[in-house]
């Protein structure tokens, strides 16, 4: 049982910490994102659904630092700066650590700060929700007895369990956040009037600065390229590997072999067999933790592209690193191998195919018997681009050659090939070819003429 | 040859004596050599302690040889007319077994008068018995009308004026506009293989000119759209690389020229006083070496040049940021310094227009090839000595013994 005087002290830590994190229930001129005034693309989208009517909840997900928790933060000071009341806007994040027991969200929702006004809904934006106890039934609950308006966030895509999707059905909407885009990341070094492109133009090398730093916030500015690849490596391996797989009760040190191994080979074809092999690992297990990490999204998986589903189901998956930041940051110094490079470029492209693709638009990659491939495969409203992606920074007849055979087999509509010159070719037997840098700067220009 | 160790000697009118310390102070090295060349010429040691003006005791310097090639940059770069080897001359004199090294410079005038440049201005002095002193209004004047009797061999050369002139024209054009002017001008009638260049990787990938990838390099954006295109312009045939603001220029008679907007050196502003907009650097240091390194290349690979035929003698180096005023620069580096002190150096603001070297910078072909880095260096020196800053302020990321910029990444 506990006492009076304990419960007390307990409590008093509850409400200590949620006024902490609304500084603007005290003062409402106070804000908590003033040192980030860059706004990432999703963020406009976020603010003006919680500004519209309806009572969907918003499930952000995506994996440790790219950003969620400043996101959040940018929206309440949005919500205040455009006239929201301040006792109506309650942020939290469960997972601060002076928190000493579990929380739930039901508790933070029933801390009602005085002067909440009855003309305005209350909006929730709750960090972390994974770490509140039964958040998932309270979350149905919630949106069903229309408590206010809620976007959570948590870096792990446990979130998107099956029977949670069932329940999330009509309740909430997931909407996935990766890290930067290129023009995201330049954004971070425009000056003022400046256009996404104007900065490239002025500072070319910014494209080769974005892929060896990844699409990671806290160190978009970053000169120190050695310095920020240790800590991202002791933030992604301690945080989001070892602290959440071991909260899985997985093997975290043979899982945590599994990710630097997945990441140094991003793309390549997943072959369990082997790989339990290398771990002295069940194949089963390592399976399983192919699916957490997956889980995590600092991996993401690519299916060959076949008409045929059983074809689909017999074939290996590719696993990418989410960010090519990952790939410079786990793989060897500076990254000149051409190999090494190759896998830098696609993990980029395909960080922004995964963006672009519809949930009715279908992407894989390609391959007929051993010699012929096609990276990506877009499908959408009927056609069918490939994509090929080559470090090179010539555009070499032998590749295009390649490409327009297996385009042909694929029957592609459109094929692109992009390439790692800093200038533009011109391309060649039908083959577009295009600078990694237009590519990533404009890629929905650049495939938004096949919809 | 130097003289004999001058142990026991008395400061003189030829013989001028300075502790280690001077290593790391160029300028006054170089004010005692012009003052010795503006009188009979002598000796400056580097590396002895004095009592009452005699050398007593030694002082070796620590890095003799690198120290030695830096001082003689200095003094190329810093004395006026450009003296000749013959005419200042930089060595090493090994002490006593176990001892070290010390530095010998001799100065032996061919020209009438010699000025120290220092900040777009220029110092005459003249050494007269155990000091130096300022010339007098008359004495400069002699000296003048005296040099223009005197045929200047080293400026006299059709060639050259012929380089000059071009210099003036891509610079002209570039005026108007502002930004960042870098001219290289080898010399010679060989000439290069457009062709060839434009299918190599040196203008695609920085790597090829040992360059960083993620750097501040010549190698413009692709949004540019534009690849390597040979074209002609006023000063003749060349591959042109980027758009108006940022582009890269190589003429067939190796000539680079690249230009780049002030914007593409802004450093992250102070977050404390983000006014006014400050250089960077990284990109200061990097820019300038990037050409340099890729000429470099070119200038050292016998395939790229028709019948094989590589440039000798000399490349003149003339760079100039335009629209410069109100900019600010601090000292060393953000990196070097770490933030919380960096920021708290007085950052200095350039008063005058624009900046433009007094004249062109001469490197020999060699030294392009070997030391590309070096003379990049010594470009971007001018540019921290015009805001007034020593040598000591310099950014610490270009390594004096190594004689390397190097940056992380």
């Amino acid at each position: 049982m506990i006492e009076f005087s304990e419960f007390w002290c307990i409590a008093m830590d509850f409400f200590e910490i949620l006024h902490d994190h609304n500084p603007w229930w005290r003062d409402p001129g106070l804000r908590r994102a003033g040192g980030y005034p860059l706004r990432r693309d999703l963020h406009g989208r976020l603010l003006s659904t919680l500004q519209r009517e309806g009572r969907r909840a918003i499930l952000l997900f995506g994996p440790r630092q790219v950003g969620k928790t400043i996101l959040l933060l940018q929206l309440a000071d949005d919500l205040l700066a455009a006239g929201w009341p301040p006792h109506n806007i309650t942020y939290f994040d469960f997972s601060d650590d002076r928190i000493t027991r579990r929380l739930t969200a039901r508790e933070v929702v029933e801390a009602r700060p005085t002067g909440v006004s009855a003309d305005f809904p209350r909006i929730f934006l709750l960090d972390e929700i994974r770490s509140a106890g039964a958040w998932d039934r309270w979350l149905k609950q919630a949106v069903d007895q229309k408590v206010g308006r809620i976007v959570a966030t948590d870096s792990a895509a446990s979130l998107l369990r099956d029977d949670l999707r069932e329940s999330g059905l009509g309740r909430w909407d997931e909407v996935g956040i990766e890290g930067l885009s290129l023009r995201e990341f330049l954004s971070f070094h425009r000056l003022s009037e400046e256009t996404a492109e104007d900065t490239l133009e002025r500072q070319p090398n910014l494209v080769e600065s974005y892929l060896a730093l990844g699409g990671f916030p806290e160190h978009a500015l970053s000169d120190d390229l050695p310095e920020t690849h240790r800590r991202l490596r002791s933030d992604i391996v301690e945080r989001s590997v070892e602290r959440d797989l071991l909260r899985a009760g997985l093997d975290v040190q043979r899982v945590k072999d599994l990710f630097v191994y997945l990441i140094r080979d991003s793309g390549a074809e997943f072959n369990a067999e082997a790989r339990s092999r290398d771990l002295e690992a069940d194949p089963r297990s390592v399976r399983d933790w192919i699916r957490e990490l997956i889980a995590t999204r600092l991996v993401v998986s690519l299916e060959r592209w076949s008409q045929q589903p059983a074809a689909k189901l017999r074939s290996r998956q590719r696993i990418f690193a989410a960010d090519p930041g990952l790939i410079a940051a786990f793989g060897p110094s500076h990254v000149q191998e051409p190999r090494s490079r190759a896998r830098l470029f696609e993990a980029a492209v395909f960080r922004q195919l995964r963006e672009l693709i519809s949930a009715d638009g279908r992407l894989g990659f390609f391959r007929l018997d051993e010699d012929l491939e096609i990276d990506f495969v877009c499908e959408e409203a009927g056609q069918t681009t490939a994509i090929e992606v080559t470090s090179s920074v010539r555009v070499r007849g032998e590749k295009v050659e390649r490409l327009r055979r297996a385009a042909g087999r694929l029957g592609a509509t459109r094929s692109l090939l992009v390439h790692g010159g800093s200038v533009e070719e011109p391309g060649r037997e039908g083959i577009e070819a295009i600078a990694l840098s237009r590519f990533l700067l404009a890629p929905r220009e650049i495939l938004g003429d096949l919809r | 040859m130097t003289s004999p160790l001058p142990l026991g000697s008395q400061e003189g009118s030829q013989l001028a004596i300075l502790g280690r310390d001077a290593v790391a102070d160029p300028a006054a090295v170089a004010r005692e050599a012009v003052a010795l060349l503006n009188a009979e010429g002598g000796e400056i040691w580097i590396g002895l302690t004095t009592e009452r003006g005699s050398a007593v005791g030694l002082e070796p310097i620590a890095g003799a040889e690198s120290e030695r090639k830096r001082l003689q940059d200095f003094l190329v770069d810093s004395i006026e007319p450009f003296p000749a080897p013959s005419e200042v001359e930089v060595s090493v004199v090994a002490v006593p077994p176990g001892e070290g090294s010390l530095l010998c410079v001799r100065c032996r005038p061919a020209q009438p008068l010699y000025a120290y440049l220092e900040r777009s201005g220029r110092w005459f002095l003249r050494r007269t018995g155990d000091h130096a002193r300022l010339l007098s209004r008359e004495e400069i004047e002699r000296g003048f009308v005296r040099r223009g009797l005197v045929r200047e061999p080293q400026v006299a050369s059709a060639e050259e004026i012929l380089q000059a002139a071009a210099q003036v024209q891509s610079m002209a054009e570039w005026h108007a506009r502002g930004g960042f002017w870098l001219h290289l001008e080898p010399g010679g009638p060989q000439r290069l293989d457009l062709e060839a260049l434009r299918e190599s990787d040196y203008l695609f990938e920085p790597a090829a000119t040992g360059n960083r990838r993620t750097g501040a390099t010549f190698v413009p954006a692709s949004l540019s759209g534009k690849g390597p295109a040979l074209a002609s312009d006023d000063l003749g045939s060349c591959l042109a690389l980027g758009r108006e603001s940022f582009n890269l220029r190589i003429y067939d008679n190796g000539r680079v020229v690249f230009r780049a907007p002030l914007e593409s050196f802004v450093a992250r502003p102070d977050p404390h006083h983000p006014a006014p907009r400050e250089l960077s650097s990284d990109e200061l240091l990097e820019y300038p070496i990037s050409v340099l390194r890729l000429l470099g290349r070119l200038l050292g690979e016998p395939g790229l040049w028709q019948s094989g035929l590589t440039p000798a003698g000399l490349v003149l180096a003339q760079l100039a940021f335009f629209q410069l005023e109100g900019w600010g620069l601090r000292p060393r580096s953000r990196r070097a310094s770490g933030d919380f002190l960096f920021w708290r150096q007085p950052v200095k603001v350039f008063a005058a227009k624009d900046f433009l070297l007094d004249r062109p910078l001469r490197f020999p072909v060699e030294e392009v090839l070997q030391r590309p880095d070096a003379c990049g260096f010594r470009l971007i020196r001018q540019l921290y000595l015009a805001f007034g800053f020593s040598l000591s302020e310099l950014p610490p990321e270009f390594d004096l013994k190594l004689e390397r910029l190097i940056l992380p990444g």
